[in-house]
């Protein structure tokens, strides 16, 4: 076993906007898979800021929270000129 | 025949749907006493129990000895009883473990119990008790559903170009209108291609009538060495050719999916492949994931499902007839007993008892039960082949 460190940018390979609520997560909210960058591998997170409309495969960036509460890391989509950096999100917004 | 060969000698079911005034017991009980009945044997030959729940220990509170506990009610004690959990697929991986208990040498006539209630008083804890079916260490607190799971997958096809939303639409009328032909099913009305449309949304591309929802009911299979059970006179026999199992992975989204490989291992046991395949019930937890099913089985080619649907030989009078059950998204998927609900529709089809949704003289049935969620792929499959051994008069 060995450690591997992932991109944290990669590709939606697709998304749905959940209509029906859970505890703590008004509807409606959106969930995606996305394949990081640099053959990373395809995971699953929460979506969010997308706009209205929208093309696959868009760029997405990984947020992570600091807050402690779950889910920790959520994807945005990308804006021209951003880095490949993390972004430190308010995991409450 | 082989030592190998096992035949499902009897089927039952308690009708899927709403049962607020029934218990777990009074679930199993109709439909282990119908397959009882319909194997013409009593409670004291059967030699070993295999039991499905997924949801009992969330749900009804009886995290541990499920089976025992709703089997001492119709007086089926001291035998081993052994549960079995493997989320929307338990009904199926259950009866793989009769099946091979009595390969093994182990008992000669199994009893096979899927039972689940999954309407109860807070509809937040069976949703809760559904996303159980993934791995909570990576999606709790995201909300997931496999409402979500699907829209995700039909998304992408769509993206692709390789599905519809007429597509989805048309699939969702035809899983509705075998339903309303079944007396067993949750739901029995049919509907119109606008009035799936239209339905409220649910998990984009998916609306309210393409999903199945929240169910009670049973479901229970006798399965049986040749000969030991004495053969009903005029019965067709429905003997096992292929019993497969499989368990998820980490998908890249580029290898064979989990359907795939379990279905090849199937068709290679039975030495038959799809074209072989006269009647099909398939995971239609959304009744669209019955297009993706059509692929993976091998039904037709990638890209083809749209096609294969519009083509009418999926339908109850075409080629290859797939649920005519109406599939988990309309008879129902009460989730333990679902696997067993799609053999017994096949054994009935298999023998010309499915009445008014009989297809026409099927010799080769297969039923598709996936269960659980792993990222990009089902977490377990199962994939049952049987055959009619007398040909039709």
């Amino acid at each position: 076993m060995s450690e591997e460190v992932f991109a944290r940018s990669g590709e939606l390979v697709t998304y749905t906007t959940v209509h029906v609520k859970r505890p703590g997560l008004p509807a409606p909210y959106s969930l995606g898979q996305i394949r990081l960058h640099s053959q990373g591998p395809l995971v699953f997170g929460q979506l969010r800021e997308l706009p209205e409309r929208m093309e696959l495969p868009p760029e997405v960036s990984v947020v992570i929270g600091d807050d402690g509460h779950t889910p920790w890391y959520w994807f945005v989509p990308e804006r021209p000129g951003s880095d490949d950096e993390v972004s430190e999100g308010d995991a409450a917004s | 025949m082989t030592n190998a060969d096992v035949e499902v000698i009897g089927v039952g079911m308690h009708p899927f749907g709403r049962y607020t005034e029934s218990s777990l017991k009074d679930l199993n009980r109709v439909a282990c006493l119908n397959a009882l009945i319909d194997a013409g044997i009593g409670v004291r030959d059967v030699q070993a129990v295999y039991a499905s729940n997924a949801m009992g220990g969330m749900l009804q509170g009886q995290e541990m000895i499920r089976g025992q506990s709703v089997l001492r009610d119709i007086g089926i004690e001291r035998v081993p009883i052994t549960n079995v959990e493997n989320a929307c697929a338990s009904g199926s991986t259950a009866l793989r473990q009769a099946i091979l208990a009595i390969r093994a040498g182990a008992a000669d006539v199994v009893l096979v119990a899927g039972f689940e209630k999954m309407f109860v008083d807070d509809r937040s804890r069976t949703l809760d008790a559904l996303e159980s079916a993934g791995d909570l260490d990576v999606i709790s607190g995201t909300g997931l559903q496999f409402t979500a799971v699907y829209g995700m997958r039909l998304r992408r096809l769509i993206a692709a170009g390789s599905l519809t939303l007429d597509d989805l639409a048309t699939v969702s009328v035809k899983s509705h209108a075998n339903g309303a032909l079944n007396p067993y099913a949750q739901y029995r009305s049919v509907v119109t291609a606008e009035e799936v449309l239209a339905s409220r949304p649910i998990a984009d591309p998916l609306t309210l009538l393409m999903c199945s929802s929240i169910c009670d009911g049973a479901a229970a299979i006798v399965v049986a060495r040749p000969g030991v059970v004495a053969h009903r006179e005029g019965r067709p026999t429905v003997r096992v050719r292929a019993s497969q199992a499989a368990s998820g992975f980490t998908s890249t989204g580029e290898e064979p999916g989990l359907t795939e490989i379990c279905a090849a291992s199937a068709y290679e046991e039975a030495g038959l492949g799809p074209d072989d395949v006269d009647v099909a019930e398939v995971h239609d937890a959304m009744a669209p994931a019955e297009l993706i099913a059509y692929e993976h089985l091998g039904f037709c080619k990638p890209g083809d499902a749209g096609a294969l649907l519009s083509s009418g030989e999926t339908s109850i009078g075409g080629r290859i007839p797939v649920n005519p059950s109406g599939g988990l998204s309309s008879r129902g998927h009460a989730v333990g007993a679902t696997g067993l609900a799609q053999v017994s529709e096949l054994a009935w089809q298999l023998r010309g008892e499915a009445a008014q949704r009989q297809v026409d003289q099927p010799r080769i049935a297969l039923a598709h039960n996936n269960g659980g969620w792993l990222e990009g792929e089902s977490a377990a499959s199962c994939v049952h082949v049987l055959e009619r051994i007398e040909s039709w008069n």
